[in-house]
């Protein structure tokens, strides 16, 4: 398979009419000038690109040379953003130009992008140049699918399991395409992995508001509770974790919100403090819910209960939080 | 992959157990559980799963406690022997970089040119305690406004080099590095007009704007950039920032912080610019209106305190994520951006600073670095540095309009080399303020 959209390499480049650039890079200062700051001593290699890349950008010439010009420059600087924002308009002009012989294709682009991205994992234009990609260039609305970013997404989160960048474009991607399908199985394969990545609970979190908001009601309580199931099970797993405490708050919230029975909002309330107390030795974010889950039940009459827990979390689990425990307490008065 | 407490993991816990009571807690014995279950036991808060989190947290703690135990490099306690940090020590790193070029293998960073100036213009700045000499002034003057120009020219928006298409993230760079010449000669020259006409065009329809036109990033960090330059320069209007407000109260996530978009986990960097955001939109959208009506403050002030463990003692960026000195300032600075709008600073302030000078600066290189282990750079040398400014000082205001937010060093405080920060900014209090008494005279 060739991956290459553009066969060329520099000799092959006829650069007689391409137009000279004003370069600023060196100015002609006069001795009276102090010398430029944050001047970066270029190598020969990159003067040489870069020139040819100022021309032809100055120019608006949107070639076959010019697009390899522009990989050129992101190979050497992959945070070079002007030559992905020019790449992106060259794109956009070859493709509608549908020339059948050597066609330019976003599946092509995308076969490029994926193997840069495996080389670069740490870019992210990357992320928002293929999300224009996919806007902006693709003819046939039906071409593509969410099919074709699960792949590269998978590589790249299996590699760096707490990559914002992947994690948001596969956020935009499920939104983008509407198939939530998927995603249900992607977060258990990293919670299973690493109970405490944070950001497979976030983008759990993003897939059942999702849910909650197309389901009926009663489809939507048994997903909280089926969720509230799950999540006690990793919280046996490891007490004291953040995140599957946070996960969990959020969810006794929904239950709060979306029920219409107090009676049975109160034995659920009382059920989580129950849950809660099993950890009163072994998480600070247990006692932490367990003030939450008491305020919400009732602060007048739990506020004995709930000034000890937080007395408790300055004085002996979490001191270096004193500040907000005693904001909290401060809130009880 | 996943095993219970084994044997090292065991050792660790009770390591990390004696250091929480001896060194925070002040204790010699282990402390008695006194909650509601019947039989008193000893507390164990510190049992966990090994997994990729734990042991990378693990790795990062060995080398936190080294320099915590053994500064001297001979006590096996807890140093406490008072510091202080060495302007002196750390000054001419940045002035190397003043004066000289950079090498060949920095064109990594050669669409970040605003970025190197105020990184290392900004931090020169706090650490002399003084504003910059002219002849910095001058060179800045010059990297933005090219001498090549016979006749000097307005310009903006600006990118992030030469030929380089303008950008809303480097374009806030340049803007706060011109802001640190406090020249209000060099701040004449900044084309409002321009830069104002270009922000319309990047708006997106979902509230948001792009950095740059066709491709680039649409989050709350381009929306930051966008308010912070637009508040600076005196050019917000109405229509610039419709549906930024929307977006912005949207990205709040479950957790408390913000995420770059909606739906998107909840991140230092990125509350900090929702934060910073905010507080520039809502007295300029309401001015009879506060934070508390549109987020929800309470759980923000939770999220920001839980990014500082206790064993670490520096702030991380997301949750079980690992300590890092540069959210000294993404969360140092919204916390203190709340404690200026009368909410208490819910970071610990003293061991936020014990974690940036033991930990974040070393005797092998001058500069502040990330964490022990790694190598200090620009970056983290501006936003530890505004980070301990954070910690030194105490914030307040008597005016709504974030560019008026004042910060005072605390009585008693030991280091040099630290100034008065607008945390909104990220720029002294004395800048910002000439800042706005420049140009709220230019109408828009
Ligand atoms: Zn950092």
């Amino acid at each position: 398979m060739s991956i290459q959209q553009e066969q060329y390499t520099f000799d092959d480049l006829d650069l007689s009419n391409v137009p000279p650039i004003q370069d600023n890079s060196n100015h002609k200062l006069d001795h009276h000038h102090p010398r430029e700051l944050c001047k970066i001593l270029y190598s020969k290699d990159y003067l040489h690109t870069l020139k040819i890349f100022n021309a032809l950008l100055n120019s608006n010439e949107y070639s076959k040379r010019s697009l390899y010009i522009t990989k050129q420059v992101i190979q050497l600087v992959p945070a070079y953003y002007t030559a992905w924002n020019f790449r992106f308009h060259i794109l956009q002009k070859l493709m509608a130009l549908s020339d059948t012989e050597n066609e330019i294709t976003l599946d092509k682009e995308l076969d490029w992008l994926d193997e840069f991205t495996l080389n670069n994992p740490k870019n992210y234009q990357i992320w928002s140049y293929r999300e224009s990609l996919i806007k902006d260039t693709v003819s046939f609305p039906n071409q593509h699918s969410l099919k074709r970013e699960l792949p590269i997404i998978e590589l790249m989160i299996d590699d760096d399991t707490k990559n914002y960048h992947v994690w948001s474009y596969r956020k935009w991607c499920v939104k983008y395409y509407q198939d939530y399908t998927n995603e249900w199985k992607f977060c258990d394969k990293y919670i299973d992995r690493d109970v405490y990545n944070n950001s497979s609970w976030c983008h759990r979190m993003f897939i059942l508001e999702n849910m909650i908001l197309v389901s009926t009601p009663i489809d939507r309580l048994s997903l909280i509770e089926k969720e509230t199931k799950y999540t006690m099970e990793k919280i046996d797993l490891a007490p004291q974790n953040i995140s599957s405490w946070n996960y969990y708050r959020r969810l006794q919230l929904l239950l709060l919100n979306n029920g219409t029975d107090n009676h049975k909002k109160n034995i659920n309330l009382q059920n989580s403090i129950e849950f809660a107390n099993r950890f009163n030795t072994t998480s600070s974010y247990a006692l932490e819910y367990l003030a939450f889950a008491y305020s919400a039940l009732d602060s007048q009459k739990y506020r004995t209960q709930i000034l000890e827990i937080y007395q408790c979390l300055v004085t002996k689990y979490d001191p270096i939080r004193a500040n907000y425990w005693k904001y909290k307490i401060s809130e009880l008065e | 992959m996943l095993s219970y407490n084994d044997q090292d993991n065991d050792k660790r816990t009770r390591k990390r157990f004696k250091y929480i009571n001896t060194v925070i807690l002040g204790r010699k014995r282990d402390p008695i559980i006194q909650i509601t279950t019947s039989e008193p036991e000893v507390i164990n808060m510190c049992k966990e799963l090994q997994t990729e989190t734990t042991i990378a947290r693990n790795k990062v703690l060995d080398k936190i406690y080294e320099c915590y135990n053994n500064s001297n490099g001979t006590s096996k306690k807890y140093n406490k022997e008072e510091i202080e940090l060495d302007p002196s020590y750390h000054l001419p790193y940045l002035e190397l970089f003043l004066d000289n070029d950079f090498p060949p293998h920095m064109v990594a960073l050669d669409a970040a040119h605003p970025w190197l100036v105020y990184w290392i213009c900004n931090a020169y700045r706090i650490l002399s305690e003084s504003p910059l000499p002219p002849t910095i002034n001058l060179k800045i003057k010059n990297k933005f406004f090219p001498p090549l120009l016979t006749t000097l020219k307005k310009a903006g928006p600006f990118g992030g080099g030469v030929n380089q298409i303008p950008h809303v993230v480097a374009n806030y760079a340049s803007i706060l590095s011109l802001g640190l010449t406090d020249s209000p000669e060099i701040w004449s020259l900044i084309d409002r007009k321009a830069i104002y006409e270009w922000f319309l065009k990047l708006k997106l329809p979902n509230g948001s704007i792009s950095t740059s036109e066709s491709t680039g990033e649409h989050d709350v960090r381009s929306i930051y950039c966008c308010l912070s330059v637009a508040s600076l320069l005196n050019i917000l209007t109405m229509e610039l920032v419709e549906g930024m407000l929307d977006f912005l109260i949207n990205c709040q996530t479950f957790e408390g912080g913000f995420g770059g978009s909606p739906g998107e986990e909840a991140h230092g960097g990125t509350t900090f610019c929702a934060l910073a955001s905010l507080v520039i939109l809502i007295p300029f959208l309401y001015p009879n209106k506060v934070l508390d009506d549109f987020i929800d403050v309470d759980n923000l002030l939770r999220w920001l305190s839980a990014r500082q463990p206790n064993e670490e003692m520096g702030l991380n960026g997301r949750s079980n994520k690992l300590v890092d000195g540069c959210y000294s300032f993404w969360v140092g600075g919204s916390a203190a951006i709340l404690e200026s709008l009368g909410y208490p600073f819910v970071i610990d302030k003293s061991a936020l600073r014990e974690y940036i000078l033991r930990c974040c600066q070393s005797t092998e290189t001058r500069g502040f670095r990330d964490k022990p282990g790694k190598r200090p750079d620009f970056y983290h040398t501006n936003y530890v540095l505004l980070g301990l400014c954070c910690c030194d000082s105490v914030f307040y205001t008597k005016d709504s309009n974030p560019l008026n937010f004042v910060s005072r060093i605390k009585p008693g405080n030991k280091d040099r080399g630290v100034a008065a920060i607008n945390p909104v900014y990220a720029l002294t209090c004395e800048t910002t303020r000439n800042m706005y008494e420049f140009f709220k005279n230019f109408s828009n």
